[in-house]
């Protein structure tokens, strides 16, 4: 377990050291220099601002040098959208917004996606999974931004009677902000969870213990939440780690569309204004954290199911 | 011939042919066509993709899905050819039109009723101080104004009473009179967006680069996948570890993020690129625009993982089978092996993935286009018509909804028919 760990970390710090290397390089192949803006400086400003930053230096040596302010938690500062001001603090400032809407998403999806798999598998061929699978292929099929906009505009519109939820979200109203986003957000995941929990129960459902315990003359709920519900969501941890980064990358649409003040929809607004130190700086805030989620599901999964091996030839 | 028969040995299990088959000349008289008949295969042997094609078609799902795929292809690809209209033609004088329309009569009646409310206060001020004879105190006109505006006229109402319907289809005022005219006239189907842009066709075409991009995109992984997959396990060993170490480095990424940041990079390269001449690869990148390629980009170097873990396992067991081995020992070269021997042997798997690798190109690709970083502007996509529909949705909400319904049963059907062809294709993977 330990072995396995240690090389899961040494994995994940692989995978950010490529795309913070990656991050770097390509911001830096962009051509025209950033100091080139409405008012065109002299050579010997654009000299001396570029040894001031550093970028007379080879590009190995400035990736060196990005790369250390990196561990140290320095991320440079925005060039456009809140000039000079460090991206370390516009990340803390917007993150806890997009962190609580992801959580809620990603908790409410997995509950209920888990729930209604496990309805599904169990009253298998009924019309009640035959409901469920219909809505959860429907739920697959559409974009998140679809589903928000619909949300939006039916729940938030023009429509006096429908109008529960604010058309802006405003945090001060506290819950009823929320819902809609995390509605959004969660409901490709929900779906997911319980295609997912759905077939796995199933599997779990069919096995010789399920046997042995309703020959023990077990009661229903019993086999069904002790017995055959901890073998069924082994499958569904597995699912965690995408669906945490989906629910942080979905976070974009959601976020612009309900114009939650966000991570996610700044990280956008930065794209389009092309404010570089931005990009980077929530790219791989955003990359670290997705890739040390990914590093903790896969403990948990392993810890959770001792059974699984992790040798080289696994499939 | 009769002496070539060995006699069976004794004690022997063989049965005695010689007595079975007590032969006559008429035996050996030939047959007659009838009787050649009986001896034609009753059954015709059935190849892999026949095999496939019927159980697909008990799918009826699937058969459903592919019936609104060829819709949608029509749709796309020749309908744009039926409407006069073209997907960036700013048609003058007919902008914002709902999909539907009044007659030039009935909005004629309509204007003159729904005059504002001040023109009536006025009447009706006018009315009240001709009666009263001296000028109306505050109080009065107090009055005159609630009741002006309690008595409303609800056009709802009106309309019932003077039969006045909404037609379908949306026409401007000035395409009214030239029908009125004689002339005949291509409606709006579903009305046109501010700038007078006929959205129907803006659907059809949007529709056509979701679906091309797909496939390309498909394609593209397909390549690469097949290709990298199908190295790494035929080769094994070390090579394999290495290379799917990589694999597993890609598989960790997250992906949307490196796809934004691609394409927010190659933007300046590629419009660079596009400006320094006017050979056929500058036009295809001013074609396509500069987010469309870095998509692509992204779509071969992120998303051929899945592919490349589907061929690689397919091929580590399909290795050790004897058909490899009688090839190898017939001295066939290793690529000739993965060419002809292995990769033939999971077309099945190969043609499920690809499939389902469209849905989810034609996934990202809105999704960016809805954030605004997809499809460039003079192109457009679903997405981007979503996102464009997204500003005025209190007054247009069709133009929201319709957009977002054609993507997602594209999608729908695009999903379904993978699953039904996965089933079909490979009926141990079914659920």
């Amino acid at each position: 377990m330990a072995k396995y760990s240690l090389k899961r970390l040494g994995m994940a710090l692989l995978t950010l050291l490529v795309v913070a290397s990656l991050t770097f390089l390509l911001m830096n192949s962009i051509p025209g220099s950033p100091w080139l803006s409405e008012k065109s400086p002299s050579q010997a400003t654009i000299d001396a601002l570029n040894e001031k930053y550093g970028m007379d230096k080879p590009v190995i040596v400035q990736l060196g040098k990005y790369l250390e302010n990196l561990v140290k938690g320095d991320m440079g500062v925005s060039l456009k959208m809140q000039k000079n001001r460090p991206v370390v603090d516009i990340i803390k400032e917007m993150f806890p917004v997009s962190a609580s809407i992801g959580f809620f998403a990603v908790l409410w999806a997995t509950l209920v996606g888990v729930t209604l798999g496990c309805l599904a598998a169990y009253n298998r061929g009924k019309w009640i999974d035959s409901l469920l699978r219909v809505i959860c292929t429907i739920g697959i099929s559409m974009p998140t931004f679809v589903i928000a906009s619909l949300l939006l505009t039916t729940f938030a519109g023009s429509n006096e009677a429908l109008r529960f939820f604010p058309t802006i979200f405003n945090a001060s109203l506290g819950i009823k902000a929320y819902i809609l986003p995390c509605l959004a957000l969660g409901l490709y995941p929900m779906c997911y969870t319980a295609r997912q929990s759905r077939s796995s129960m199933l599997d779990a459902l069919g096995q010789d213990y399920i046997k042995t315990a309703r020959a023990k003359g077990l009661r229903n709920p019993v086999i069904i939440f002790k017995h055959a519900l901890r073998n069924a969501l082994i499958p569904v941890i597995t699912y965690l780690g995408p669906e945490i980064a989906f629910a942080f990358c979905g976070g974009f649409v959601v976020e612009t569309v309900f114009s939650v003040p966000g991570l996610g929809r700044y990280f956008i607004q930065s794209i389009l204004n092309r404010d570089y130190p931005v990009i980077m700086g929530t790219t791989i805030f955003l990359a670290a954290f997705i890739i040390i989620m990914n590093f903790f599901v896969d403990l948990l999964y392993k810890a959770v199911d001792p059974r699984i091996s992790y040798s080289e030839g696994g499939k | 011939m009769s002496e070539r028969i060995k006699r069976a040995r004794f004690g022997s299990m063989q049965p005695d042919i010689e007595n079975l088959l007590e032969l006559t000349a008429e035996d050996f008289a030939p047959a007659t066509d009838e009787q050649k008949e009986g001896f034609t295969v009753d059954r015709e042997s059935t190849s892999y993709w026949k095999d496939a094609w019927r159980r697909l078609k008990q799918n009826k799902v699937a058969i459903v899905a592919l019936g609104v795929i060829f819709l949608y292809i029509i749709f796309a690809f020749i309908g744009p050819m039926l409407v006069p209209y073209g997907y960036d033609e700013f048609n003058k004088g007919a902008e914002n039109l709902y999909p539907w329309h009044y007659s030039i009569e009935d909005k004629a009646i309509l204007d003159s009723v729904s005059g504002d409310d001040d023109a009536r206060l006025a009447a009706a001020l006018e009315a009240a101080e001709t009666e009263k004879g001296s000028a109306l105190s505050s109080i009065e006109i107090a009055k005159i104004k609630a009741t002006i505006k309690s008595t409303k006229l609800d056009i709802g109402e009106f309309k019932k009473e003077n039969g006045i319907h909404l037609q379908p289809f949306g026409y401007s005022t000035g395409e009214l009179k030239r029908i009125e005219a004689g002339e005949k006239v291509f409606p709006h189907v579903f009305g046109t967006d501010k700038y007078g842009r006929d959205i129907m066709v803006r659907l059809m075409i949007g529709t056509r680069v979701s679906m091309l991009i797909g496939i390309c995109a498909a394609l593209l992984v397909l390549l690469i996948g097949a290709t990298y997959g199908s190295i790494s396990g035929f080769a094994g060993g070390r090579v394999d570890s290495i290379m799917m170490r990589v694999v597993e480095l890609i598989y960790s990424m997250p992906e949307v993020l490196v796809v934004l940041l691609l394409s927010t990079a190659l933007k300046p390269a590629l419009l660079a690129f596009q400006n320094s001449g006017d050979g056929p690869m500058q036009n295809l990148v001013g074609l396509m625009g500069p987010n469309l390629i870095s998509l692509f980009v992204a779509f071969g170097l992120l998303y051929w993982v899945t592919m490349a873990r589907i061929i690689r396992g397919q091929i580590l067991q399909l290795k050790e089978q004897e058909f490899v081995t009688a090839a190898k020992a017939l001295g066939a070269s290793s690529g000739r092996i993965i060419r002809r021997h292995l990769l033939p042997n999971c077309v099945g798997q190969i043609v499920v993935t690809t499939c389902l690798q469209i849905p989810e190109a034609i996934f990202l690709e809105s999704f960016l286009s809805f954030l605004g970083v997809g499809v460039s502007a003079p192109m457009t996509s679903l997405g981007s018509m979503a996102a464009d529909a997204l500003k005025g949705v209190q007054t247009y909400g069709y133009r929201l909804v319709i957009p977002a319904v054609i993507l997602s049963v594209m999608i729908l059907s695009l999903n379904l028919f993978g699953d039904g062809l996965r089933d079909a294709l490979d009926p141990r993977l079914k659920k």
